[in-house]
This record gives C-alpha cells, sequence and structure tokens, in this order.
C-alpha cells in the first residue's frame, strides 16, 4: 500500500505536538499546541477521506506486520471516531487559547503557569484516543488506554484541592480498571498465543479462560467507562477538572474503553455466548439512565449536574450490549452506539465548554451564584438548548438518531422494558436541561444585585457553538455516518445492512 | 503439580489480595500499594500462563510485561505526587481553620 | 525438591503482601512492600524471565520503594475524609 501514512499521522502529529510543549516556553505553549490541532484535524480529514472514498486503510508501521508488529486498522468505525475526536478536539483547544490566557492578577497567574503542562498533556491524550481507535493489537490498546490515563488523571490534579483527592480517586480507580483488562489479555495470550483482534476472532471458543478473560476485561471497561455502579469516581473528576479538561474526559476520554469494548463484544468475543454477561449489563445500563438522570436534577452545581448526566447516558451506551441476551450482536444497536458516541462526546463537551464560560463570568459554577439578567450570556444560553435538544434525543438531531436506532434494535430483540427506560430517562433529561436554562436565563433572588460578569471571549464561544451545531446537525447527515460506517472489514457492522436505510 | 501453575495461582491470590485491599483500605499510600501489588499479580499471572514449561520462555510476553512494569512506575510516581500535594493542602487547611480559631 | 521452593517462594511471597497491605505502621509496610518486590524477581527466575528479574529488583522494588519512603517522610499525618462534591 503506498501514499502517504494517514493512519500513523493522526497517532504521530499530536503525539510530537504534545513533547514540543512540554520544551517550548510558556508563552508559545499556547501558539504550537493550536498549530498542531490544526494539523491533526487536516491529517484526520485527510484520513476520512481516503476512508470514505477507497474503503479501510490499514498500516504496518516500521514495516512489521502481525502478529510481530503492531497493525493500525481504519475501518469506517474508527474513522468515525477518530473524525469525532478530531472535532471535539479542534474546539477543546480552541477554547483553551483564551481559557488559558495569560492574565494581570497574581491569582491567575498560577492558572497561566499551567498552561504548559495542560497543551502537553492533553495533546498526548489526543493521540493516544486516536491510537485505541485505530489499533487492532490488544497490548497496544493496554498502552494506549494507560497513556490516556495517566496523562488524564494529571490533567484533572492541575486545580484545586478537591481536584486533587478526585485526581487520586480516578487514578486508582483507572489502574485497577486497566489492570483488570489486561488480566483478560494474559488469558487469552496464554490461550491461543497472538493478540490481533482479528487473529483472536477466528481462534477464540467457549473455554473457560475465554469466558474468564470476557468477564474481567469486561469489569474492567466497564470500570474505566464509569457504569453504574461502578461510577463513583466520575461525577467528582468530571467536575473538579477546569473546563476543557471536563470537556475531554466526559466527551472522549470515556468513550475511549466503552470502544475497545464494543469491539471486544463484537469481534474478539463474537463467537462466544455472552447471555449472561448482557443481561446484567442491560439492567445495569438501565440503573444508570434512571438514576444518573435522578441525580443530575438534584444537583446545585452545573458542573456536577453535567457530570452526572454524563453517568446516565453512559447507560445508553451499554443498551447496545441489550441485544446480545438473545445470543446476537444487532448491527443496528452498534449503529446507535456509535452514532452515540460522536453526538454525545459534541453535546457534552459544548456543555462543559459553556459552563466553563458560565464559571468565569460568575466567578464559580454553583446554580445560586447565577443571575440571568445579561445579555453577555445569550451564547452560553443558545449552547445549552442546542446541546440540550441533542442530548435529550429529540428528533432530527445526532443524540435523537442514535436513540431511535438504540430503541429499534431493543424492539427487535424483545425487549420493551429497556425501550421504557430510555423513554424515561429522555423525560428526566428535559427536566435537567430545563433546570440549566431556567438557571441561565433567570435571575435568582440570592444573586439579585448586579454583579460584573467578566469577559467571556469569542473563542471561547466559537468552540462551544461550532461543538453544539455538530451534535444537532449529524441527526440530518446520520444517513452518511452509516454509509462510512459500512466501510468495516471483519465487523459485525459489516455483515447485514441496517434495515433503517 | 508444576511450576508454572503454583505460581499462576500465586498470582490470583495477589490479584484478589490487591483488588480487595484497594477497596477496603481507606489511607491513599496502602491503596496505591495494593495497586501495585495488583499489578505484580497479573504481570506474573501473564508470564505463567504464556510460558510453556519448556525450553527457552517466550520473549514476547516478557516484553509486554516489562511495558507494564514501566506503566506501574510512572503510576506511582504521579500517585505519590498526587498523595503528597493532597497532604499540603490538608496542612494548609489546617492552618488556616486554627488561626481562624 | 524445586517444587518444594516453588512452593515455600509462593507462600512467602502471599504472605509478604498480605502484611505490606495489613501491617498499621506505615514504614513498615513499606519496608515489606520492597521485600515483596525482591521476591518477585526470584519468581521471575523460576520462570525464565530473566531480564524481568533485573528490572524488577531495579524498578519494582528498588524505585518504587524510594519513591514510597520518600513521600512518607513528607506526608504529615493521617489524611480525613473529604466530600467531593464542592460547596454551593
Amino acid at each position: 500500500m503506498s501514499g502517504f501514512p494517514w493512519a500513523s499521522a493522526v497517532v504521530l502529529i499530536p503525539l510530537m505536538g504534545g513533547i514540543v510543549c512540554g520544551v517550548v516556553p510558556l508563552r508559545r505553549a499556547a501558539i504550537v499546541g493550536l498549530t498542531t490541532a490544526v494539523a491533526t484535524v487536516a491529517a484526520t480529514s485527510g484520513l476520512g477521506w481516503r476512508v470514505w472514498h477507497h474503503g479501510s486503510v490499514s498500516e504496518s508501521p516500521g514495516g512489521w506486520g502481525a502478529p510481530l508488529g503492531i497493525d493500525l486498522v481504519v475501518d469506517g468505525m474508527a474513522a468515525l471516531l477518530v473524525l469525532t475526536t478530531a472535532v471535539v478536539g479542534f474546539a477543546i483547544s480552541l477554547f483553551s487559547v483564551s481559557y488559558y490566557a495569560p492574565s494581570q492578577t497574581a491569582e491567575e497567574e498560577q492558572e497561566t503557569h499551567h498552561q504548559g503542562f495542560f497543551w502537553s498533556l492533553w495533546l498526548v491524550v489526543w493521540a493516544a484516543l486516536n491510537g485505541v481507535f485505530i489499533s487492532s493489537d490488544l497490548f497496544n490498546l493496554y498502552v494506549c488506554l494507560e497513556v490516556i490515563s495517566l496523562s488524564s488523571v494529571a490533567l484533572v490534579g492541575l486545580t484545586g484541592t478537591l481536584a486533587l483527592r478526585a485526581a487520586m480517586r480516578y487514578l486508582l480507580v483507572t489502574l485497577c480498571g486497566s489492570l483488570l483488562y489486561l488480566i483478560g489479555v494474559a488469558l487469552l495470550y496464554g490461550g491461543w498465543g497472538v493478540l490481533d483482534v482479528q487473529m483472536l476472532a477466528s481462534a477464540v471458543d467457549q473455554s473457560m479462560a475465554s469466558q474468564v478473560a470476557l468477564v474481567a476485561m469486561t469489569l474492567g471497561l466497564a470500570l474505566k467507562t464509569a457504569l453504574v455502579p461502578l461510577h463513583f469516581w466520575l461525577p467528582a473528576a468530571h467536575a473538579n477538572a477546569p473546563a476543557p479538561v471536563s470537556a475531554a474526559l466526559s466527551g472522549l476520554v470515556i468513550k475511549a474503553s466503552f470502544i475497545v469494548l464494543l469491539r471486544l463484544w463484537s469481534d474478539v468475543f463474537g463467537a462466544l455466548d455472552k447471555s449472561i454477561l448482557a443481561a446484567a449489563l442491560t439492567v445495569l445500563a438501565m440503573t444508570a439512565i434512571i438514576w444518573g438522570s435522578v441525580q443530575a436534577l438534584r444537583q446545585t452545581r452545573l458542573k456536577m449536574l453535567i457530570a452526572y448526566s454524563t453517568v446516565a447516558q453512559v447507560g445508553y451506551l451499554f443498551v447496545a450490549f441489550a441485544p446480545d441476551i438473545t445470543a446476537q450482536t444487532d448491527p443496528v444497536a452498534l449503529q446507535g452506539a456509535l452514532v452515540f458516541v460522536a453526538a454525545h462526546a459534541c453535546a457534552k463537551a459544548a456543555m462543559f465548554l459553556a459552563a466553563g464560560a458560565l464559571a468565569i463570568s460568575f466567578g464559580d459554577d454553583c446554580f445560586s451564584s447565577m443571575n440571568g439578567q445579561h445579555i453577555r450570556l445569550i451564547a452560553p444560553f443558545i449552547i445549552f438548548i442546542l446541546a440540550g435538544y441533542t442530548l435529550i434525543g429529540l428528533p432530527y438531531s445526532g443524540g435523537g438518531e442514535a436513540k431511535y436506532l438504540l430503541s429499534s434494535a431493543v424492539e427487535s430483540a424483545g425487549l420493551p422494558v429497556v425501550g421504557w427506560a430510555m423513554t424515561a430517562g429522555k423525560i428526566l433529561a428535559t427536566l435537567y436541561v430545563l433546570k440549566v436554562l431556567y438557571h441561565i436565563a433567570l435571575p435568582t433572588p440570592e444573586a439579585s444585585e448586579s454583579i460584573e460578569l467578566r469577559r467571556i471571549t469569542v473563542g471561547m464561544i466559537a468552540a462551544g457553538l461550532l461543538l453544539s451545531v455538530v451534535a444537532v446537525g449529524l441527526g440530518p447527515a446520520s444517513a452518511h455516518l452509516l454509509q462510512l460506517l459500512e466501510a468495516s472489514i471483519g465487523t459485525a457492522l459489516a455483515a447485514p445492512h441496517s434495515a433503517l436505510r | 503439580m508444576s511450576t508454572d501453575l503454583i505460581y499462576a495461582t500465586t498470582a490470583v491470590v495477589l490479584i484478589g489480595l490487591g483488588l480487595y485491599t484497594v477497596l477496603i483500605r481507606r489511607h491513599l499510600v496502602r491503596k496505591l500499594m495494593a495497586v501495585n501489588i495488583l499489578g505484580s499479580g497479573v504481570f506474573v499471572l501473564f508470564i505463567a500462563l504464556a510460558s510453556s514449561g519448556e525450553g527457552d520462555a517466550d520473549p514476547v510476553p516478557q516484553a509486554m510485561v516489562l511495558t507494564g512494569i514501566v506503566v506501574a512506575v510512572s503510576a506511582t510516581a504521579l500517585g505519590l505526587v498526587l498523595i503528597r500535594r493532597i497532604d499540603e493542602a490538608d496542612l494548609k487547611n489546617a492552618e488556616l481553620a486554627g488561626e481562624e480559631r | 525438591m524445586i517444587i518444594a521452593f516453588d512452593l515455600i517462594l509462593a507462600l512467602t511471597l502471599v504472605w509478604v503482601a498480605y502484611e505490606a497491605v495489613s501491617r498499621p505502621d506505615l514504614f513498615q509496610a513499606v519496608v515489606l512492600f520492597i521485600t515483596f518486590g525482591v521476591l518477585v524477581s526470584l519468581v521471575w527466575i523460576r520462570l525464565r524471565a530473566f531480564d524481568l528479574a533485573l528490572v524488577e529488583v531495579a524498578i519494582g522494588a528498588g524505585i518504587t520503594g524510594a519513591l514510597f519512603l520518600n513521600t512518607l517522610g513528607q506526608l504529615s499525618g493521617e489524611d480525613e475524609m473529604v466530600n467531593l462534591d464542592g460547596g454551593c
């Protein structure tokens, strides 16, 4: 295969950028960071164009093929994920330029000092996310997941005492999750002596070792994805991190472990009978949808509300495993989950960025200190309307399309109860989105005297608007997304076509 | 009973011990230690399962465990930095509380 | 004979690990943890992973142990449980 190595580029460019950001003077970090972001978006577009026109791409960096070397395989699914990461990543980078801009006050001087770390760590996370999406080797996936984990923990720990404790808890949890995953890798390697996803898919059988591997890996990755009741670490970590970090964590990082789990279930363990585990995951998914939404509704801080909303939305992701109860992976469920990942990544990142902008103007993100009588709040208000629209899953939005696919998948699998939980989740989501809009738009008694709003820059608003518009726009564009997803090889997605198209 | 089997069993016990401790112990240093023991258990399991019992050992899992050990040390260093900063912040808060009184 | 050695090493390893995480005194716990690292390197030798044995002694027991001891010297006291929700 000739031509430009697009697949390697989407990992190497942000990685290099991250390293450069670590050594340049602090004031240059933002310039290097934004340049790297633009270059990564360009490389990702190139890769997406390639996959769209010529089908899946596979590369072997260093000239070593599987099983000795590491193969990078970009099918339609991986292309959709790296493109989503590029959109969200670009918006987060754009937001961070003004968020970490040098400021006059001594208190914020320390914030400025952090920006060098921020850019290095964030670009490394971006590289490792792309690595997860395009790797087809179980151990390489482990390394990428660990790089994401450690960098994310460091990003969370950049500020405040609460964030430090949240970061520590996050570190312990995510390490346990990775090690549980590694137990599965050890069992699979011990059994079949290969780690390539496609090679394992044709080898794995009903043996005890593969059953234990499936359970350990599912448990570890569910822990990293924060499926209820393994979500206890998420709200504190996501809500206490700086705004762009929250956006990256909730929008992208939890998706990485979920995607690995999805690949394992549909490819490596495709032939295995997973009905009991699927039933357990489905019950947890329904619990997550209801319980997470109720908790979101009860929060007194905006970022905590958004974080609990993530707990609820993770439930929808795991609905994709429900059809496995009847011992067959449903391609419609997988398509639904992938469109959901893209839509939620954009919507949730937009919300966290808007929340960051609001926290800057009000001093904190407590609902009680918000005061709606100001024209400058119109932009965050619009972002929340658009992102909320798709997060709830209303028609003609990305989230709506994803939830439609998921609910038709569970319906055809004969599980109407899951559909009811999803509908209840929609109602609860409507309520908590309205709660946010209410607090932004209306003056609260406690904060009735007019306060001096600090400036929200154009870059911040543009980043949030871009994401929320894309999140909604994925709905009308979903036919194209499904077409892109079909550029798959070897996955369950390639088999029967969606009946919905 | 073979050497590999003995150590595979030991590894399973260590994994259980690590997971149990990280759940029930409250002190952060001990939790971090428990994660390290969990990690050692997983690494031993990896090598014990991969080894065929005779001849030269398979170099591929060894390279992977080597990577795993390096990752574990990085994670431990990060965790200890966080523990220190948490402790410093607690100390500062305690002093502030003392002054207010 | 060699199986007896394996069994003794395995049992010692589990015992040291258990002690390391349950001793009330943190300093003793760290010393036991370093011992644990050395014992793991013996396991690597028994599993014919000689490179790993070297790495384990240097990094697993050496660097990790030194980091733990160093941190222990700096800590002031017991940590307390804090509500991470943040006050409003």
